[in-house]
């Protein structure tokens, strides 16, 4: 059978913010029906690769095209199709969830009765219904973050980019997701999914891509990069291809400016 | 690049959704968004319009001058009030990057912040020629339609100047860094204001010979409206086609230049704006400063708590905006001033040297006034993790470093400056009385204070009770310069008592500022350490207009 035609291509994509570049000549495809793991050490790129993906910044250079949309020209189709998960919640604080839910899905031009329906579901499950008239600005973190997951889903996008989307979830929350996103993929949806917890993203993902400093230094599935590093853990396989240092001397290090 | 056609239904979610947030005092930084704020500012824009509606009940104009004295001062008061609502308006990070990921057309977007920015700028158009539109009734040759006429043109002219202002935002977004273009506004309105007193002498120098009634103010746009406010009344408009045509060329071109690169790119370039700003700091400069505020606020805290007020001072746009536009104005006033800064022990010593040192008051209280204001105020939750003797610290230290940058700084200047022109005696005698007139400015005012420093969203209702503390101050500061001018200078041990006594008052009321501040710090605190939990029963909007859905 052949394999589905990829729903992000990039091709030598650099990007600077005005200074040094931050992502240093990318290429790699994402195909559909696979949740893909974005990894990589702090300032490594990662928020901003997922920020051109999704037509939020424009490229230097390089070719990028998603979901058939070549950007940024085809940025504003793209958006259409897409469901974002933002590193930082940025909400309107006066609003009630579902103030800011209508909005999306109306800015989507969703159909009112549809619209309704799907925040009702969504919000139920992720135990924010009986809250939908609070204002956002009274959530706590675990409940702004399921907004952004409701806002990102409401549309039903064909591709989700998430950053950080389990940021502040409780136990029970992070479990949900977890399952939606593979559930997701499962019916052939795009899933980019950025992450520093490293053992969701083994269990959660059928591919991973680990960027450092800007340069893709890895990609595979996580069982073929274990086995091509010989480690035990993706976060042994991380460490090893990011050159982490042992983290022992820097402990003692930080321990010998504090109080004994 | 992609501007994305116009998409009226979410032109429509998008100026409902700007005004529920103005509703909700969501982004109170913004006169427009603020209805208390604005309906204070319109109240006093009325009173304003009554120069030129005495003007026109004297009789001795014609309904023209009227309509070109206010369509001169509607043009004058609303660029600064403008270019500030613009730059909130327009490059606003936190907002953009909300809807950045959404697919809505840059053109969608900008065309519904322009029509929130439009219909403010009407708002203080009429609200300024309200009560000269009724007097021009009394004017010979004025139909009783002429309220009308000059309403509407008052209207078309505002909304011209939001239009041209926006133009002028879309060429420095083109010319500048996203990151910068506010602070390039507001330095290209200053340096507009500061033109003004030099036009003069520039027309000296050219020997031109400028007439009231000349055909070529046809090529201003004050001119345009009001002729167009003169549509159907007595009395001749001043419009020459000749000239009035290639200025409204000119004008076409800038707004529609400006406005096109804002629909290129624009929420991109607005949501990227934090990250592409760049910082640095000279690890020097602050070890001195902290070494300065250690000794003048006798803690750590203190200190620590006055380097990042002068840090943050500097980067907040906020607080920046306030201070340059109350000081730069009044400074270039005083340095342009016949006479020049000659000494004021002289017989003829300059009113501008008297003044000068209540203008570095004025900015000083100005800049404590704006501090508690912020677009950083999220990061306040750092002080509700200080322990009591920290936030003691960062009272004193707020007010050493404005007493440092206000007082310090500029009476050292003055001392080089004054004693390089004048001599030890009296320049020495001179900065002695500035520090002493500029530390008694904060004693005295220093307790004002709205907040502890950054800890407060911007607020447009505080732009006028920023104004009026400024405005009281000039006050002061002229009445003080006159007394300085017919009695203190005349003689110079009577300066020197005066510096003295200043000096004395300037501590006691120092002191009882700083404890006064040192009570408030902790009810200051519990105003933004709880949390409002109301709820919004009604949806964004009631009911989605049927036409739309």
């Amino acid at each position: 059978m052949m394999a589905p035609s990829p729903s992000i291509t990039v091709r030598d994509l650099r990007f600077s913010y005005g200074g040094p570049d931050i992502l240093h000549g990318l290429t790699f495809d994402v195909r559909p029906g696979e949740v893909t793991g974005l990894l990589g050490p702090n300032g490594a790129g990662k928020s901003t690769l997922l920020r051109i993906l999704v037509g939020i910044l424009d490229a230097s250079s390089g070719h990028v095209e998603v979901q058939g949309h070549v950007l940024p020209d085809g940025r504003l189709a793209l958006k259409q199709t897409i469901g974002y998960v933002p590193e930082a919640a940025e909400l309107y604080e006066t609003l009630s969830a579902l103030e800011f839910l209508e909005l999306c899905g109306r800015l989507h031009g969703m159909d009112e009765d549809l619209l309704q329906a799907r925040i009702e579901t969504l919000l139920t499950g992720f135990g924010l219904f009986e809250d939908r008239l609070l204002r956002l600005g009274a959530y706590s973190k675990g409940m702004r973050q399921k907004v952004l997951l409701t806002a990102a889903l409401l549309h039903d996008p064909s591709m989700l980019v998430l950053d950080e989307p389990l940021t502040g979830l409780d136990t029970d929350s992070a479990v949900l997701v977890k399952r939606l996103l593979s559930a997701l993929a499962a019916q052939g949806r795009t899933v980019l999914y950025s992450s520093h917890v490293l053992d969701v993203v083994e269990r959660v993902c059928s591919r991973v891509l680990i960027l450092n400093y800007g340069r893709l230094i890895a990609d595979g599935s996580p069982e073929a990069l274990k086995s091509a590093t010989h480690e035990a853990t993706l976060e042994d396989v991380f460490r090893q291809v990011t050159q982490a240092g042992d983290v022992e001397p820097r402990v003692q290090q930080m321990m010998s400016c504090l109080r004994p | 690049m992609s501007i994305g056609a116009f998409d009226r239904r979410q032109y429509v979610l998008i100026v409902r959704l700007l005004r529920t947030l103005g509703a909700r005092r969501e982004l109170t930084s913004q006169f427009g968004m603020h209805g208390p704020a604005l309906g204070i500012l319109a109240a006093l824009l009325v009173l304003l319009g009554g120069f030129p509606a005495l003007v026109a009940l004297t009789g001795r104009v014609t309904p023209r001058d009227v309509l070109m004295l206010s369509q001169t001062m509607t043009l004058v008061l609303l660029v600064p009030l403008l270019i500030a609502e613009a730059a909130d308006a327009l490059l606003n990070p936190a907002e953009a990057a909300v809807l950045a990921h959404r697919p809505i057309g840059n053109l969608t977007y900008v065309a519904a912040k322009l029509t929130y920015l439009i219909g403010f700028a009407v708002v203080v158009g009429l609200a300024l020629n309200a009560l000269p539109a009724l007097a021009g009734l009394r004017l010979e040759g004025t139909s009783r339609f002429y309220p009308l006429t000059h309403l509407a043109a008052a209207a078309l002219g505002a909304a011209f100047t939001a239009l041209a202002t926006c133009g002028a935002l879309g060429v420095l977004f083109r010319m500048v860094p996203a990151a910068r273009v506010r602070n390039a506004a507001l330095w290209a309105q200053l340096l507009g204001g500061l033109s003004l007193p030099a036009l003069p002498h520039v027309l000296n120098l050219i020997d031109a010979d400028i007439r009231f009634d000349g055909p070529y103010w046809s090529a201003l746009p004050v001119s345009w409206f009001a002729a167009l406010g003169l549509a159907g009344q007595g009395g001749s408009a001043l419009f020459v086609p000749a000239f009035a045509l290639p200025g409204m060329v000119l004008s076409a071109g800038l707004v529609l230049a400006g406005l096109s690169v804002l629909t290129q790119g624009y929420m991109i370039r607005t949501s990227t704006t934090r990250r592409a700003a760049g910082t640095t700091t000279s690890v020097r400069r602050s070890r001195l400063a902290m070494r300065l505020l250690e000794r003048l606020t006798g803690s750590r805290a203190g200190a620590g708590s006055g380097l990042f007020v002068m840090k943050m001072a500097r980067r907040d746009w906020q607080v920046r905006r306030t201070l340059l536009q109350a000081v730069v104005p009044l400074l270039l006033v005083v340095l342009t001033a016949r006479g020049g800064l000659r000494s004021p022990f002289e017989e003829d010593g300059s009113f501008a040297t008297h003044l000068l040192p209540h203008i570095f008051g004025i900015a000083m209280i100005a800049a404590a006034d704006a501090l508690a204001f912020s677009d950083h105020y999220r990061a306040r939750w750092i002080f509700l993790t200080v322990p009591a003797s920290g936030l003691r610290g960062v009272v004193r230290g707020t007010l050493a470093t404005l007493w440092l940058s206000g007082a310090a700084i500029p009476s050292v200047v003055v001392l080089i400056v004054a004693t390089a022109a004048w001599g030890v005696e009296h320049g020495g005698l001179y900065a002695a009385y500035t520090l002493a007139v500029l530390s008694c400015y904060l004693g005295v005012f220093g307790w004002a204070q709205r907040g502890l420093p950054f800890t407060r969203q911007a607020d447009a209702k505080r732009t006028i009770g920023n104004a009026s503390v400024v405005f009281l101050c000039i006050i002061l500061g002229v009445a003080a310069a006159i007394v300085q001018v017919v009695w203190l200078f005349r003689d110079v041990g009577r300066v020197a008592i005066a510096s003295l006594v200043l000096g004395a008052t300037a501590v006691i009321a120092g002191r009882t500022s700083l404890r006064i501040l040192e009570n408030k710090a902790l009810s200051l605190l519990a105003a933004f350490s709880g949390r409002d939990r109301r709820t919004f029963t009604v949806a964004l909007d009631e009911a989605e207009d049927d036409d739309l859905a």
